[in-house]
């Protein structure tokens, strides 16, 4: 498995070079930055109104304003920023090395296939973990500013990273399908999305397609991990997907006959 | 070293290649040789586990390539018909790459970089981004990368594609001087470059072999009927008619040079029919005795040229159809 780091890093260091690396992140800053603002500007203004209502004495009619909550909106929004970012970090991971040609020199290396699945896997999970990791002075923030419960925050970071490697599974794998680099990522960004609102039908199904497309749909399984609860169904639903399109790209590697 | 039997590959229904046996000894170069669309990449393809085949076995250096691909991958080099090459990366750290997932051991990385960069000469572009190099430069990074593990075989595809006449020299000198201490399969499908890098050539065509032989055999061998050239100053019909009643010539063209003032005849003949008398003595014969001045006098050795023309013509003809 050496060898697969090897390839994760040689790759990670190519979205530094072709300046995608730079520009995915740059993007997400300054929409994450802008997100944190109007959040941090909404909680003000609820915080005002909740000192006139409680002045007013009615103070027990609306809730007292919660950083934990304002938090929480800021990760579901970064969320849907992944699911943007997801496809245009993954697209050039297979299809770029098949349309230059370079994939002939990864195929005939004694390299084993799942060694390039997942040295291709950690390359996308490195450049979005480091995504991640950018994102924590929102966080900081809070906790010098005022006094949150550090659970919710940290499993809300956890169900993003699962949600993030879960969309890059799925892109590697689309990756893997086609040469085209626009197909890939298009694909990718249909399939995520498509799972982001299967379960908006549920409420006119019956009760067990139901069941069933709430539990196949990811928010839900975010929404859990955002709020702080954990429940081993969302981090098996997590693995599993991320396992089964990594296994489905693996076979699709295999089975290359161009 | 290389053992390749009844190697078949379908694309859907159409098949690439077609029951394709041939063997490569230690140390030998072995030049494939074929039109394009022949078969040459397929085949190479399927030697260095690039490709599974649709049947037929393929054994390098003892491995079996379908159930033992790892073993082979070790002990093959490969330059595929673009070279691999990321473009973003320098010389030095792309080779650094490969030498990472072919397995060469950390102690001797730092000589065996050193090495090659000297041996496909370049010690000066080591610190470069491959994508601002030369087409030159690309196609021996390429062949460095297919030689950093010190691989038994070498398969190199079409190595001097598309590369000028200079470039074209120094990478075929770079090939040769591999030559002596590895096993080479080196497909090309200019010929002049098979008789000067080969020891023997395959000749493949339609995705089957046509031919196999030393190059030296294969144009004696196939060398039925050879040509004699003549240039004479007072050349007449009688000329001609003396030539033709010749035993064992079988046709006779004559071709005017009006620049120098004389006629160039082509005679043709074939062995089997001339008997015991050499054709060159009995024609020399001719001109001498009838006073036609005699120029010139050229036996035409068949050329690898004219066998691999002869053994595709069809290809090359639709080839001009589709040309037109
Ligand atoms: N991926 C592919 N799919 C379908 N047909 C292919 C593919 N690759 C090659 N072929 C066909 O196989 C034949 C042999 O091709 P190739 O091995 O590339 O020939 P060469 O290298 O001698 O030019 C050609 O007719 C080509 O069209
Ligand atoms: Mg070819």
């Amino acid at each position: 498995m050496s060898k697969a780091l090897t390839i994760a890093w040689r790759d990670f260091r190519s979205y530094f070079v072709s300046p995608i690396g730079f520009v995915i992140i740059a993007v997400f800053i300054l929409l994450m930055g802008w997100l944190f603002t109007a959040s941090l500007a909404d909680f003000q203004r609820r915080s005002l109104e909740y000192v006139q209502y409680s002045r007013m004495q009615f103070g027990d009619l609306i809730q007292p304003p919660n950083l934990n909550h304002m938090f929480m909106n800021v990760l579901g929004n970064m969320g849907v920023i992944f699911l943007f970012l997801a496809p245009i970090i993954t697209m050039r991971l297979l299809a770029e090395e098949k349309k230059t040609g370079t994939m002939e020199l990864l195929l005939t290396s004694p390299l084993r296939t799942a060694e390039i699945i997942f040295g291709k896997f950690f390359a996308a999970l490195l450049l979005f973990s480091l995504i991640l990791l950018l994102s924590s002075p929102l966080p900081v923030i809070l906790f010098l500013a005022g006094n949150p419960a550090l659970g919710p925050v940290l499993t809300g970071y956890l169900g993003l990273f699962l949600m993030g490697a879960s969309f890059l599974a799925l892109g590697l794998l689309f990756s893997a399908i086609t040469e085209n680099q626009i197909i890939a990522a298009s694909l990718t960004f249909g399939c995520a999305l498509f799972f982001w609102i299967i379960n908006w039908i549920a409420a006119n199904a019956n009760p067990t397609w139901e069941k069933i497309l709430s539990y196949l749909s990811i928010i839900p399984h975010l929404g859990n991990f955002i709020r702080g609860l954990l429940d081993l169904q969302d981090g098996v639903y997590y693995l599993s997907f991320i396992a089964l399109a990594l296994f489905l790209a693996h076979r699709v590697l295999l089975s290359r006959t161009v | 070293m290389i053992t390749v039997q009844n190697l078949t590959k379908f694309y859907g229904n159409q098949p690439a290649i077609e029951d394709v046996t041939f063997s490569v000894d230690r140390g030998e170069v072995l030049g494939f040789l074929g039109p394009n669309g022949a078969g040459k990449t397929t085949t190479m393809r399927i030697l260095t586990g690039y490709l599974a085949s649709t049947r037929g076995t393929a054994q390098v250096a003892g491995f079996d390539v379908a159930s033992q691909p790892l073993e082979v991958k070790r002990r093959v080099g490969y330059l595929p018909e673009h070279p691999p090459l990321y473009s973003e990366m320098t010389v030095q750290d792309y080779l650094d790459f490969v030498m990472r997932i072919k397995d060469v051991p950390k102690e001797r990385r730092s000589s065996r970089r050193s090495t090659v960069l000297e041996q496909c000469g370049l010690g000066e572009v080591r610190g470069r981004v491959i994508g601002h190099l030369s087409k030159g430069y690309c196609q021996r990074v390429g062949i460095a990368q297919a030689i950093i593990h010190d691989p038994e075989v070498l398969v190199l595809d079409e190595p001097t594609v598309g590369l000028d006449p200079k470039q074209i020299i120094e990478i075929r000198g770079l090939i040769k001087s591999l030559a002596g201490q590895k096993t080479v399969i080196l497909s090309t499908h200019i010929l002049p470059e098979v008789g000067q890098t080969c020891d023997r050539v395959v000749i493949i065509n339609r995705g089957r072999i046509v031919a196999i032989d030393t190059c030296e055999r294969l144009s004696v061998g196939l060398r039925q009927v050879d040509q004699l050239e003549l240039l004479v100053s007072r050349a007449s019909d009688a000329f001609a008619g003396q030539l033709k009643r010749i035993p064992g010539v079988v046709s006779v063209k004559s071709i005017p040079q009006p620049s120098q003032n004389a006629t160039r005849f082509v005679l043709e003949w074939d062995r089997q029919k001339s008997g015991n008398r050499d054709v060159r003595e009995s024609a020399a014969q001719v001109v001498v005795e009838g006073g036609f001045g005699l120029l010139e006098l050229v036996p035409v050795r068949m050329s690898l040229e004219d066998i691999f023309l002869q053994l595709t013509t069809e290809e090359v003809r639709e080839g001009r159809i589709l040309d037109e």
